[in-house]
């Protein structure tokens, strides 16, 4: 089971159980936490799984272009070039990259701009072929897409950081609100029998506690938002 | 009426079409409306409907905007592909003229009929004019500030000090971007701040609405 499905099982228990200990009314908490569950393993996880695939891919494109370009200048070929830039690649990319061994060079880049999906990579396999086709020097041509590169890192990182920042943030706000709604069960417990009669207050329980998980979903949603040129969310990876 | 005609036109919709889309659903919705009318015998249905009625046809207008400024973003984001090919062809010792021939192999269909009218342009106007009716197909402000770089350089010749200058508009065009999205990224995750507030405050009101019909029995009673 992954991170996320385990993280989406406490989640959904803890609003379950905040919910159950509110209302008394153990079908509502079921019904919370089987949505819960339903979520995290449905929609969240494959979500999140897909952000990362796209940071982590993102990551070993701008490894990729850098170390190439830099060796390219210095062995002046692109077969030279990718075979050095292959050696520094993680194993992830070279088992991915397994069954184009006997292409050529060009064809193993038109192959990888299937993988990098990016703006920037299809930027950069047009330079390569101009630099075929014209030469020139690799590291004058090549120093926007460089600096463009460096940025969209930039922002990855920066977004990631805002991420661990509100997410944070957000927890502490939640378990705060939804502690208020135990603490106040226990402090008005004279009042609480009464109230958890009236019809409409164990379906206001249900109303929060799905508000909750739409909050959830929010924040699931929006953390996971990262906009790279060329990269297609809705493409099968 | 002209302003829709010139929004569908642009989108590349056939406004025939699209009117004929409208209407029909436009007619179902009331057809739908005025039958459970009859047969539910409710005025609140009349109100429901309405409502729903115009929500449909916002959502249809609303569609049609927002593929104008998704058009609209993906040929700003052409322009700047376009500018980082041409930077390649400049530092590869192209003139702007050739860089621009060279790169309407890489652009879109659009962009390579904008690139041959401002290559055609050019052929008769050697001002500045050109330039600036192409940087005004587009609408940021950096468009203007990088074609008129790029006329400087026709003007007064490639040297060292115009490339640079060139290039650093691209630069500061990139981390632009950047920042942008980077601000857009911390109002988003800044908004949700609000939601367990909002929770919060419906757990308070469930309470006290709660207690204070309880008071409300209480008073009766006695």
């Amino acid at each position: 089971m992954n991170k996320v499905a385990t993280l989406g099982i406490f989640i959904s228990l803890i609003i379950g159980i905040t919910c159950f200990i509110s209302s008394n009314n153990w079908i509502i908490a079921l019904v919370i936490f089987a949505l819960g569950i339903i979520y995290f393993f449905f929609l969240a996880s494959p979500m999140v799984k897909r952000y990362v695939i796209k940071s982590e891919r993102f990551h070993q494109c701008y490894h990729f272009i850098n170390t190439f370009i830099v060796s390219l200048s210095i062995k002046g070929t692109v077969n030279a070039a990718y075979e050095s830039t292959l050696e520094t690649m993680g194993e992830d990319f070279k088992k991915s990259i397994e069954n184009i061994e006997e292409f050529s060079s060009s064809d193993r880049l038109d192959y990888l701009n299937k993988y990098f999906r990016f703006h920037d990579f299809s930027l950069f396999i047009d330079l390569i072929k101009i630099f075929e086709d014209q030469g020139g020097d690799i590291i004058d041509m090549s120093s926007y897409l460089l600096e463009d590169l460096k940025n969209t890192e930039e922002y990855i990182s920066t977004s990631s950081a805002i991420n661990r920042k509100k997410i944070t943030e957000f927890v502490i706000l939640w378990l705060l609100s939804l502690s208020i709604m135990i603490f106040l069960r226990f402090a008005l417990s004279s009042f609480f029998i009464t109230i958890s009669k009236q019809f409409f207050y164990p379906l206001g329980i249900f109303a929060i506690s799905l508000f909750c998980l739409v909050s959830v979903h929010l924040a699931i949603y929006k953390m996971c938002k990262l906009k790279i040129k060329g990269w297609d969310d809705h493409e099968k990876i | 009426m002209k302003r829709f005609e010139e929004l569908l036109t642009f989108i590349g919709k056939n406004k025939n079409k699209e009117y004929l889309k409208i209407v029909i659903i436009n007619i179902v919705s009331i057809a739908l409306l005025v039958t459970l009318t009859i047969l539910l015998k409710q005025i609140m249905v009349v109100f429901i409907g309405i409502i729903v009625i115009l929500v449909v046809n916002y959502l249809i207008f609303d569609s049609y905007l927002a593929r104008k400024k998704e058009i609209l973003n993906e040929r700003e984001n052409e322009f700047i592909t376009m500018i980082s090919y041409i930077q390649f062809f400049l530092s590869n010792s192209y003139n702007i003229y050739q860089s621009f021939q060279a790169v309407s192999a890489y652009a879109s269909p659009w962009m390579e009929e904008q690139l041959q009218s401002l290559i055609l342009e050019i052929d008769h106007d050697k001002s500045v004019k050109p330039f600036l009716n192409f940087a005004n197909k587009f609408q940021t402000h950096s468009t203007n500030n990088i074609m008129l770089s790029l006329y400087q350089m026709v003007d007064e010749g490639e040297n060292s000090l115009h490339m640079m200058q060139f290039n650093n508009l691209l630069l500061q065009l990139s981390r632009n971007q950047q920042k942008q999205l980077i601000d857009n990224k911390d109002r988003s995750m800044s908004s949700l701040s609000s939601l367990p507030l909002i929770g919060a405050g419906a757990i308070t009101i469930l309470l006290t609405f709660g207690i204070i019909s309880i008071m409300g029995e209480m008073v009766s009673v006695l």
